[in-house]
């Protein structure tokens, strides 16, 4: 029962967090992209970089998710939130049918999860080969912002890569963050220092118990205390989810130990105190 | 080795930004040349241009005075005008005044619907539109929808003046 009410309280502060993030930030993930985009196209042109407000949300994000892991995808991103919002409901129907919660690509998505470093190179490609505006019009981010502010999209390539995208999203956790977002390719590549990286007290553990990586909606072997990271770390989402799962709280956050839930707190409040004093 | 995944992505990402940096400078110090080489150009002619009148002024005995400026009389009446457009998230509404028959300041009033990032970009073809004193500007790649809606208005704006 006490086990219970805790983990109630988790969910209220996560939805609180994401619901204040969703409303007043969200679009902050293209914002960076397109920070990545102009720094390419810049490149391209041979001029010289510039400082704008996509080149520091850019900067911003990527320094955090090195000191706090990827705290943003996690709980920041208004299209994570988005893709956790359609999986829940999606799970919540399966549920009423007595089903279990659909995981149709949890074998493939081992592979899968490069496909976004494909998308990544395309798009950048696209840019540099002078097609950025194009790529502007009809990526599913601006579609996914326009309905964002209730209003239609004006590209229907857009509004159909945005449709197909959430329709994966029902049918495997994180399935656009996982296998095709190129701003969540970049996040995974940043050397999140380790005492912020997820990993269990292996030797404690139940013998054989696997109920962190089941949860674990990046579909992730968490490291051991003794491995520090491994080589899947970067896809890891700060979500928390499997922190909360293991009876014998194991899973804890490096360096903070098992202060996961006021440092979730701590974290949203300093990302979004950044982000009121730039803007 | 337990930091292994760790060092690997830290000398990584310190390659990229060194060879950003490299990039940087490396364009940096060309612009400068470039400027450089401007400059002098510009320094000759205006020798040149100095020994001309020199020359002139000895001939005729006093320096020329019959300067009264020239300048390029713009096409639109003073006051101020506003005007309006659609932009990404709404309408953007902006003053324009005109001054000496220039367009000599454009503030936007209204832009809640913008995006603050492209909308703090966008605001970079005001400056392109007071330099060239036309519209006919491109806009700005990456905050397409907040330049163009800032362009229009501003035409939309000038159109009153020109009456
Ligand atoms: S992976 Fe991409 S879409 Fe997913 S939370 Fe991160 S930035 Fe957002
Ligand atoms: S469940 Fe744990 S390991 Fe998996 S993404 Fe969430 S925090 Fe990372």
């Amino acid at each position: 029962m006490k086990k219970k009410k805790k983990i109630s309280v988790q969910t209220i502060i996560e939805v609180m967090i994401r619901a204040v993030f969703f409303i007043i930030y969200p679009a902050l993930f293209s914002t960076a992209f397109t920070g990545i985009k102009l720094i390419v196209e810049q490149i391209t042109q041979r001029a010289s970089l510039q400082w704008n407000s996509f080149v520091q949300t850019l900067v911003v994000l990527l320094a955090f998710t090195i000191v706090f892991g990827r705290f943003f995808c996690g709980f920041a991103c208004a299209f994570g939130t988005w893709g956790d919002f359609v999986y829940f409901i999606s799970s919540m129907v399966c549920k009423k049918r007595k089903k279990k919660p659909l995981k149709c690509f949890s074998k493939e998505g081992k592979i899968l999860r490069y496909l976004k470093y494909v998308v990544l190179l395309v798009v950048l490609l696209l840019c540099i080969k002078g097609y950025s505006s194009a790529v502007a019009v009809h990526s599913p981010f601006s579609a996914f912002s326009r309905f964002h502010q209730l209003k239609m999209a004006d590209s229907l390539i857009g509004t159909g890569l945005f449709l197909l995208v959430t329709a994966g999203m029902a049918l495997e956790p994180r399935f656009f963050c996982r296998f095709l977002c190129p701003m969540g390719a970049v996040f995974s590549l940043m050397p999140v220092l380790p005492f912020s990286v997820i990993k269990r007290n292996r030797e404690n553990c139940i013998p054989n118990c696997k109920a962190c990586n089941l949860v674990c909606p990046a579909n992730l072997e968490i490291p051991s205390d003794k491995e520090g990271d491994n080589a899947t770390s970067g896809e890891c989402f700060s979500c928390g989810k499997c922190i909360g799962k293991c009876p014998k709280q194991n899973t804890h956050n490096g360096f903070w130990g098992k202060l996961w839930l006021p440092m979730l707190v701590v974290k949203a409040v300093i990302l979004f105190v950044i982000f009121r004093i730039l803007y | 080795m337990k930091y292994k995944n760790f060092l690997i992505r830290l000398c990584d990402l310190i390659l990229v930004l060194g060879l950003l940096a490299g990039y940087q400078a490396v364009i940096y110090s060309r612009d400068k040349e470039a400027t450089i080489a401007e400059l002098k150009s510009q320094v000759n002619q205006l020798q040149g241009e100095k020994e001309d009148i020199l020359e002139a002024a000895k001939n005729s005995g006093k320096l020329g005075t019959d300067g009264a400026s020239a300048g390029q009389a713009g096409t639109y009446k003073d006051g101020t005008y506003t005007g309006s457009s659609q932009g990404f998230g709404g309408e953007i509404k902006v003053k324009v005044t005109v001054s000496g028959k220039k367009i000599s300041a454009i503030d936007i009033i209204e832009a809640s619907g913008e995006d603050e990032a492209y909308l703090s970009m966008a605001k970079d073809i005001v400056k392109t539109i007071l330099d060239k004193q036309t519209t006919e500007v491109d806009t700005i790649s990456g905050a397409t929808y907040s330049s163009t809606g800032i362009k229009n208005a501003v035409g939309q704006a000038l159109e009153g003046a020109a009456k």
